[in-house]
């Protein structure tokens, strides 16, 4: 067994640092479990603000791409810069978020490296010659025991499984690393990249208010807007509205969008498919709103409501308000 | 332009989980009334690409490719209602295995003895074991490039261009042919087929290959110890909000969130 790195998007940092903490929690379980210690290794656009956030975490080091090619997003010429680093250090096991740009990084590197993979990792046994891991497959509703055989193991965790990391106080020192990869070999050729603009981030309200396809279209979700916005809360969804593009994809919550823990979930109009429960069943309290009796969300909510939304949501929306109103003349 | 889509047979993703149970001698997760498996979703999709590329270069064929111990054909066989050609299932448990490194080197020297292959197109992952490393690897043995997360692809001259999904956008990005493709579900769904097309498919037969016939070597890079089902539905202590009409409801909803603190 020798060292952990972990493998950060500056990109993926500025928009939850929480998840890149959490992989500072699970390599510190490592480094008590061996005695190996980790190091950071951080690529991609905004990689500076990153690294200066990151360097008092305990990593032997933080390495930084010195160079970067023109184009920011292109998980192929990551994953080849961070293999060659994989193989001028030596890790055995390689840590990185679930995110779009983690997953597929991380697939990519144990294709090159020939080791091997797993995501949506929810707890880890890790001594000197075994890693050995439990994750979430067939969309959460198994828990599987795997051991890695093929070294490197790069490792993906379930977000919101280890807790984020504090800071210490020790600085550790920046190390720039330069690219040998030959731009000439890379087979995928990035082009157009078309940003629309940055939402809220769902991973950190403390009420969510959550709409499926039962919303029937995108101007339903003004009335979650509205209700949101009366509770201090923010929007999200299922995938069928972002699938049909009534609301943009960082807006999804589940097992290929994000994995959220507000204190308050509602459920509008979602059935409570096994793959949208795994990113939220740690929400505190759900709310579901469905006319189906039988909608498997009703198993996972505190608090149901059988009905159809457009009878439900607007007294509701109302009630809020008369009490909003009402707490303010008490104010005055 | 031959086009070949990887179809894996999953256990229904849509099954809730108190319908589902280990089988014990092969470790993996059944639906416990032993009913039928389906074609996952993804895959369906990557079909739906293939077909899509197909209308614009007429001429084109288009192969499905399946690997799997016993791949059930009665549900492989409703792809055959569509344009497809052929399909090829690959027979042998290491194909079936959570391991997606042994999956991915049966997939690529199938794809190998195919032939003249340009394009091959996957899901973004399978719902039985949500990998999503397959193709990935399917593209390394092969040194070809893969482009992922596809919800448009185009294949102009030798290039293939696709229009990838970010959270908060998208970014084109091409490729030299052959290559692989992974779509993802913002691609659309798989178009229905014709009556005609149904009826004939109920007279196709794939070509089955077997792993061994491949001789490849489909070495595992993880050993599956253990896998149950996971307890997360708690007994249901759901509380209902009643009331004789909906707008009652609502009110009653607000009142109950309002005084338990939680708004
Ligand atoms: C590998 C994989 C990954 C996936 N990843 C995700 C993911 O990340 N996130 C995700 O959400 N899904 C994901 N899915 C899809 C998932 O399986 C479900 O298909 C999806 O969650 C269903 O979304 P929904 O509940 O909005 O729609 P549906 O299942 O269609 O449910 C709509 C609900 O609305 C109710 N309804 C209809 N009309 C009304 C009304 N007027 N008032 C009140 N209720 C009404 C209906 O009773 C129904 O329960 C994934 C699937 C797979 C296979
Ligand atoms: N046994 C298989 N047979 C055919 N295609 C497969 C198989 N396993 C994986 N694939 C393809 O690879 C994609 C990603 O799978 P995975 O990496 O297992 O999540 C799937 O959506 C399929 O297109």
């Amino acid at each position: 067994m020798s060292g952990t790195m972990i493998m950060i998007s500056g990109e993926d940092y500025t928009d939850d640092p929480s998840l890149s903490r959490e992989l500072v929690s699970f390599a510190r379980q490592i480094k008590d479990a061996t005695g190996e210690p980790f190091t950071i290794a951080v690529v991609g656009e905004e990689a500076s603000r990153c690294t200066q956030d990151i360097v008092n975490y305990g990593a032997e080091s933080v390495r930084v791409l010195s160079e970067a090619p023109e184009h920011q997003l292109w998980p192929e010429y990551d994953a080849e810069v961070l293999a060659q680093l994989c193989n001028e250090t030596a890790v055995s096991t390689i840590l990185l978020s679930k995110t779009l740009w983690g997953t597929e990084v991380a697939a990519r590197l144990a294709a090159i490296l020939d080791g091997s993979a797993a995501m949506d990792i929810t707890a880890a046994a890790i001594a000197n010659d075994t890693v050995e891991i439990t994750r979430a497959t067939f969309g959460g509703a198994a828990e599987t025991k795997l051991r890695m055989i093929r070294m490197p193991a790069v490792l993906v965790p379930h977000p919101k499984i280890w807790a984020a990391a504090e800071a210490g106080s020790d600085v550790s020192p920046i190390v720039l690393f330069t690219s040998q990869v030959d731009l000439g070999t890379l087979q995928t050729m990035p082009e157009d990249r078309h940003r629309l603009v940055q939402g809220p981030d769902i991973t950190q309200a403390r009420i969510l208010v959550s709409g499926g396809r039962g919303l029937g279209g995108p101007e339903p979700f003004k009335l979650l807007e509205e209700i949101a916005s009366l509770i201090g809360g923010q929007v999200a969804a299922s995938r069928p509205p972002v699938d049909s593009g009534w609301v943009s994809g960082q807006l999804q919550v589940g097992l290929t969008g994000k994995t959220v823990a507000p204190d308050l979930y509602f459920a509008v109009g979602i059935s409570g498919a096994i793959q949208h429960i795994t990113g939220c069943y740690n929400a505190r309290n759900i709310v579901a709103v469905n006319n189906d009796p039988h909608a498997p969300i009703f198993q996972y909510a505190t608090y149901g409501v059988v009905g159809d939304w457009q009878d439900v949501l607007p007294s509701f929306c109302k009630a809020l308000e008369s009490n909003l109103t009402s707490s303010r003349e008490k104010i005055h | 332009m031959h086009i070949v889509v990887c179809a894996r047979i999953v256990v229904d993703p849509l099954l809730p989980t108190t319908d589902l149970t280990i089988d014990p001698v092969r470790s993996r997760v059944v639906p416990s009334d032993g009913g039928q498996r389906v074609v996952n979703g993804f895959d369906e999709q990557a079909l739906e690409a293939a077909l899509r590329l197909k209308d614009e270069n007429p001429g084109s064929t288009v192969t499905v490719l399946s690997v799997g111990e016993h791949v059930p054909w009665e549900v492989l066989r409703k792809l055959m209602a569509l344009e497809v050609n052929d399909a090829v299932v690959v027979d042998g448990p290491s194909g079936d295995s959570h391991d997606s490194r042994s999956t991915a080197a049966i997939l690529a020297a199938a794809i190998t003895r195919l032939a003249q292959v340009d394009i091959v197109i996957c899901g973004r992952q399978d719902s039985d074991w949500d990998n999503a490393q397959v193709p990935i690897r399917v593209a390394r043995n092969l040194r070809w490039p893969c482009l992922t997360l596809a919800r448009e692809a185009k294949v102009t001259g030798e290039r293939v261009l696709v229009r990838r999904v970010l959270l908060d956008g998208w970014q084109d990005m091409s490729a030299k042919l052959p290559a692989v493709v992974t779509v993802t579900s913002e691609l659309g769904e798989l178009r229905y087929p014709t009556m005609k097309g149904r009826m004939a498919a109920m007279k196709r037969q794939p070509n089955v290959w077997s792993v061994s016939d491949l001789g490849v070597n489909s070495e595992e890079s993880t050993e599956l110890v253990d896998v149950h089902i996971a307890e997360r539905s708690k007994e249901s202590n759901c509380q209902f909000i009643d009331g004789d009409s909906g707008q009652s409801q609502g009110e009653q909803l607000a009142a109950v969130l309002m005084s338990s603190g939680l708004i």
